[in-house]
């Protein structure tokens, strides 16, 4: 993961922690209508569980529990003295104010010290384009609007499951909402959006004065914690990890996008199918993100290069690139006022490799003619030539995208969930 | 035969329809705007959803500078952000020099940048215009840097239309609309220019004219 945006991503040591933990096996019960290898099914599952809180924490420790093959877990958030009316933690760790992510990640580690486990404690917003590469499926957890639509849209462009665990804490409800993801015609969590979940969606969002991107939240949006109770957030977790159980160990009947609802008042639980997409959805539920791996180390790669093994027309035309978080700075603007081409990819805002001719000032990066994803229309000549020579010194990933298509290259082996 | 110099030439103005901008949908394109609608939307990429949503915005984004005497769309371009330079006739406050007297020049270029983000996020109001030109501008929301992105709020709502953002510019460098308390949550980009303008507030706003006005001429 890259270290290059707010939150960066921690690695998580191996724990300390050298006694033999017994194999899941031990207590694994032999399912009903079994018809796979179960053990196989769970070395080989990576999940990302985003929204350590109090549901979100209880998900990524069952997941540890079941010893999968790897988690990646992202949080913003620290723990307060509040939290310990509804986290599984101790007073000591609400009073040192640990990072969610990283506590998540220490505690996973030590009760499964053989599943490997990423933390990224910042906002999900702010993650690398392909930190859910290498996620075999996605286990949402927050009480953040915007969050839900950033890894809603995520989950759509990769098709990844989506298990969205919440509670209603005045009615007593736990939920569950599935959305499978398989193609472009099923739900996503913005189609359900109510007038004032837009609003809270605009309220959210907080930016630095300096235009350099989203601020940490802290205002009163920001500060609206989960009104509920330990048990009713423990049984919200519980029951997606029972839906991500049936669905990788194929228990049960198969079903489309569907929420599963538990009321706590009526003691029932009730199963309904979600309603497909939405048609007025403000996100594309069209274009699809496929994982594939460069010719070679991505920063020796040309645009062309990756297109064309990414199978796009060799003229380019209607291609559109985006690598790590950089813009393509086309011009960029001096002390003087004067405009100047640069041509490379840069952090946006940031200083352009030459300063300028007449003043002998720096010449910075200039927003309206700095582009993400950047037109291969922009790039002209500079198509041909390595990344690393257009500025993306070690890209860590580079979107490749034509309309509906698009092809995520990493050099990484698996983006969201390796060991060091 | 009446000498040439006797003629005078009066600019042809729009004819504001009566509907106001509530017309725009209705307002038929003329062949200069068309040809630009056309060979925008040509270049156009990204998804089906973002792709009508460029279009869109760019007809009524067009059809505003027909019935907008003061507003000019000079080039547009829809590649994978909705990209236009345009032309709008405000007074714009500049101080070149600290020891010479504010300056008013008679229009500004604006670069509008509307990205994809527009669709699902509410981006910072600092995210949709860039004044090119004049330079120099006095404004508490442009700060002191030559790129001079207008700030037009501390957030803009979750897919804002662009002829809005014009709009909304159109009131900040006219200063019909106005915030110059540096203690406000909302803040300032210029400090000095909005402690220059709280001094100088009997010249506030530029112009009372509504957008929709005719503009003055140069």
């Amino acid at each position: 993961m890259s270290d290059a945006c707010e939150g960066s991503a921690v690695e998580v040591l191996p724990a300390a922690v050298t006694a033999a933990v017994p194999h899941r096996r031990e207590r694994l019960p032999q399912w009903l209508g079994l018809k796979i290898d179960a053990d196989g099914r769970l070395d080989d599952l990576r999940v990302a569980v985003i929204g350590n809180g109090s549901v979100g924490l209880a998900i990524a420790l069952a997941m540890s529990r079941l010893q999968v093959g790897g988690l990646l877990l992202a949080d913003h958030g620290r723990f307060k003295m509040a939290s310990l009316l509804t986290h599984d933690i101790s007073p000591r760790d609400a009073a040192l104010a640990h990072q969610k992510a990283l506590y998540a990640a220490k505690t996973c580690r030590q009760i499964s010290p053989r599943t490997p486990v990423r933390a990224y404690a910042g906002s999900v917003q702010s993650m690398p384009m392909d930190a859910l590469v290498g996620c075999d499926l996605v286990v949402l957890a927050t009480d953040n609007v915007a969050a839900e639509v950033d890894v809603g849209k995520r989950c759509l462009r990769q098709r990844k499951p989506l298990y969205h665990a919440s509670v209603h804490g005045e009615t007593l409800t736990a939920q569950v909402r599935v959305y499978r993801n398989a193609d472009a015609a099923g739900a996503c969590p913005a189609c359900s959006l109510n007038r004032a979940e837009i609003e809270s969606l605009n309220a959210a969002a907080q930016y630095k004065c300096d235009g350099s991107g989203v601020a940490t939240p802290t205002g009163p949006a920001a500060a609206v914690p989960t009104r509920s109770v330990s048990s009713l957030c423990s049984l919200a977790a519980d029951l997606a990890v029972i839906e991500v159980l049936k669905h990788v160990l194929e228990l049960g009947p198969k079903r489309g996008d569907y929420v599963l609802e538990y009321a706590g008042y009526t003691n029932k639980t009730t199963v309904t199918t979600l309603a497909p997409r939405k048609g007025a959805c403000i996100c594309d539920h069209d274009t699809v993100w496929l994982p594939a791996r460069p010719p070679r180390r991505l920063g020796a790669c040309s645009p062309w290069e990756l297109a064309t093994a990414a199978g796009f027309p060799s003229d380019l035309r209607g291609v559109s690139f985006a690598v790590d978080q950089l813009v393509f700075a086309q011009a960029g603007v001096c002390a003087c006022g004067m405009r100047r081409r640069i041509g490379r990819f840069l952090a946006p805002g940031a200083r352009g490799p030459e300063d300028c001719s007449v003043c002998r000032k720096p010449v910075y990066s200039d927003g309206f003619f700095s582009h993400r994803p950047v037109a291969s229309e922009y790039l002209k000549d500079a198509v041909h030539r390595p990344l690393q020579e257009l500025g993306a010194v070690d890209p860590q990933c580079v979107l490749v995208a034509a309309n509906e298509r698009a092809a995520l290259f990493t050099d990484r082996a698996d983006g969201g969930a390796t060991d060091p | 035969m009446a000498s040439i110099f006797n003629v005078r030439v009066e600019r042809i103005r729009p004819v504001v329809p009566e509907g106001g901008l509530r017309a725009l949908p209705t307002v038929e394109l003329n062949e200069r705007n068309q040809a630009l609608l056309q060979a925008a939307m040509a270049g156009s990429i990204g998804s089906p959803i973002w792709r009508a949503r460029k279009g869109a915005e760019a007809r009524e984004l067009l059809a505003l500078s027909q019935i907008a005497d003061r507003f000019r769309v000079i080039e547009m371009r829809m590649e994978t952000d909705m990209l236009v330079v345009a032309e709008l006739r405000v007074p714009v406050p500049c101080l070149t020099d600290p020891n010479q007297p504010l300056q008013v020049a008679p229009l500004a270029v604006l670069g509008l940048k509307y990205p994809e983000a527009v669709l699902t996020e509410a981006l910072p109001g600092l995210a949709f215009v860039q004044i090119l030109l004049p330079s120099h501008v006095w404004l508490a929301q442009v700060p002191l840097d030559p790129r001079q992105p207008l700030c037009l709020g501390p957030r803009m709502p979750l897919g804002i239309p662009l002829r809005e953002i014009v709009i909304l510019t159109y009131g900040a460098l006219s200063m019909q609309t106005v915030q110059l308390d540096p203690g406000d949550a909302a803040g300032v980009l210029n400090a000095e220019a909005a402690r220059f303008w709280q001094a100088n507030a009997d010249k506030i706003p530029l112009t009372r004219a509504p957008f929709l006005s005719a503009a003055e001429d140069r």
